[in-house]
């Protein structure tokens, strides 16, 4: 450093280091001395000086904010949608976040649905024709019975028609169903 | 600068509970520095909404990323950091032209070169100053700072980091810490000179 302010001085100059340097008083006593003695005879470095401590004092002296109303309350609300997903989730519940994106899928991607009904349909007409009766137990302590495959194959599907998934759009469609035969009815 | 002897820093007591997933310490945490965060932040970008929306964002990635935080680094040092590196990606997205400046070069990318601007004349020095708005002068000469020196100003000129604590900011050399930080005076030097000569 003094190496630099006394390079910088024989320059005729003080160098733009020195000078912030000197305004954050990490000057030696020495270079301080030497560099004010140049400032004393130098105009165009003294008004650098002043120009620069002005601006850092105004710098210095710049309005300080808090944060706008309701900030910690917008954060909290932030991190409490954080704290939730973060928490452990129960058997029970992620069976059903399962079913709701089952059916969410089910709405979003109808053709996709419809040919995944089919392929499942053909698989169980595969099986039945395949296997002509199916070996059913209807409790732990009776026994085994054969059932022909095509009467548990309509047990299921009305089982499914039933709309185990809550679909509302299949209830409406029941709804219009009704209202459509109570309409019939209507002389 | 974490801990001293036995005596522990409160921030790092703080910390300790914050990774515990105690909300408690970390609203502390964010009481303690969302004023420091903001200001700095208000600065880096032109918008005071996205400012705002940019202090929430620092505060939700610390509550995201606390388990990570380094015991050794300085809590006040990580915030910056965090938010440091939101500022640059925003104004990345949202490069502002600005109005009141002629630039001579239109880009920082080294570490000795100077973005140097010069005053735009085309103002009325005279009826500024009687309307004593010097303070918005400067916001404006420092909003058109390149994004990097603007920052290291910010950081030591206003929050009082130092150069070591500014590196880590930057995660840049102690050297480009200084080049910036002359770099960026300098302009405003240049920029404010009309004004703080009369």
């Amino acid at each position: 450093m003094k190496q630099n302010t006394t390079q910088s001085l024989q320059n005729d100059h003080v160098s733009e280091s020195n000078i912030h340097s000197y305004m954050d008083g990490t000057l030696s006593a020495q270079q301080t001395w030497e560099l004010e003695r140049h400032l004393a005879g130098c105009i165009d470095c003294e008004r650098v000086v002043k120009e620069m401590r002005g601006a850092l004092d105004l710098i210095h002296n710049l309005e300080r904010n808090d944060t706008p109303d309701f900030f910690m309350a917008k954060l909290h609300s932030k991190l409490d949608e954080i704290d939730a997903a973060r928490a452990p989730r129960t058997f029970a519940s992620q069976i059903e976040s399962a079913l709701i994106s089952l059916r969410s899928i089910l709405r979003t991607h109808p053709v996709q649905a419809f040919g995944m009904s089919v392929a499942v349909g053909a698989v169980l007409l595969f099986s039945t024709l395949a296997h002509p009766t199916i070996d059913v137990k209807l409790n732990p302590a009776s026994p085994t019975k054969k059932v022909p495959s095509h009467v548990v194959v309509e047990q299921l599907l009305m089982h499914a028609a039933e709309n185990p998934l809550d679909d509302p759009s299949a209830d409406q469609l029941a709804m219009h169903s009704t209202t459509t035969n109570e309409g019939a009815a209507i002389p | 600068m974490v801990a001293v002897g036995s005596i522990m820093h409160p921030d790092l007591a703080l910390v300790q509970r914050a990774k515990a997933r105690d909300r408690a310490a970390f609203n502390e945490i964010v009481l303690r520095y969302k004023a420091k965060v903001y200001n700095f932040v208000r600065r880096m970008v032109s918008d005071v909404a996205d400012a705002e929306d940019l202090t929430q964002e620092t505060f939700v990635r610390a509550y995201l990323s606390i388990g990570s935080f380094q015991s050794r680094a300085s809590l006040n040092t990580w915030l910056f950091r965090i938010a440091t590196n939101l500022c640059i990606d925003h104004s990345r997205k949202s490069k502002r032209t600005s109005e009141n400046t002629t630039r001579l070069v239109n880009s920082y990318d080294g570490e000795e070169d100077t973005d140097r601007e010069i005053p735009d004349l085309s103002f009325d020095p005279q009826s500024l100053l009687l309307n004593s708005e010097l303070g918005s002068i400067l916001e404006s000469a420092l909003l058109d700072l390149p994004t990097k020196l603007r920052a290291v100003v910010l950081l030591y000129d206003i929050e009082g980091l130092t150069y070591e604590e500014i590196a880590e900011v930057e995660a840049c050399p102690l050297g480009t810490v200084k080049s910036r930080l002359f770099n960026g005076r300098n302009v405003l030097r240049q920029k404010l000179a009309p004004y703080l000569r009369t």
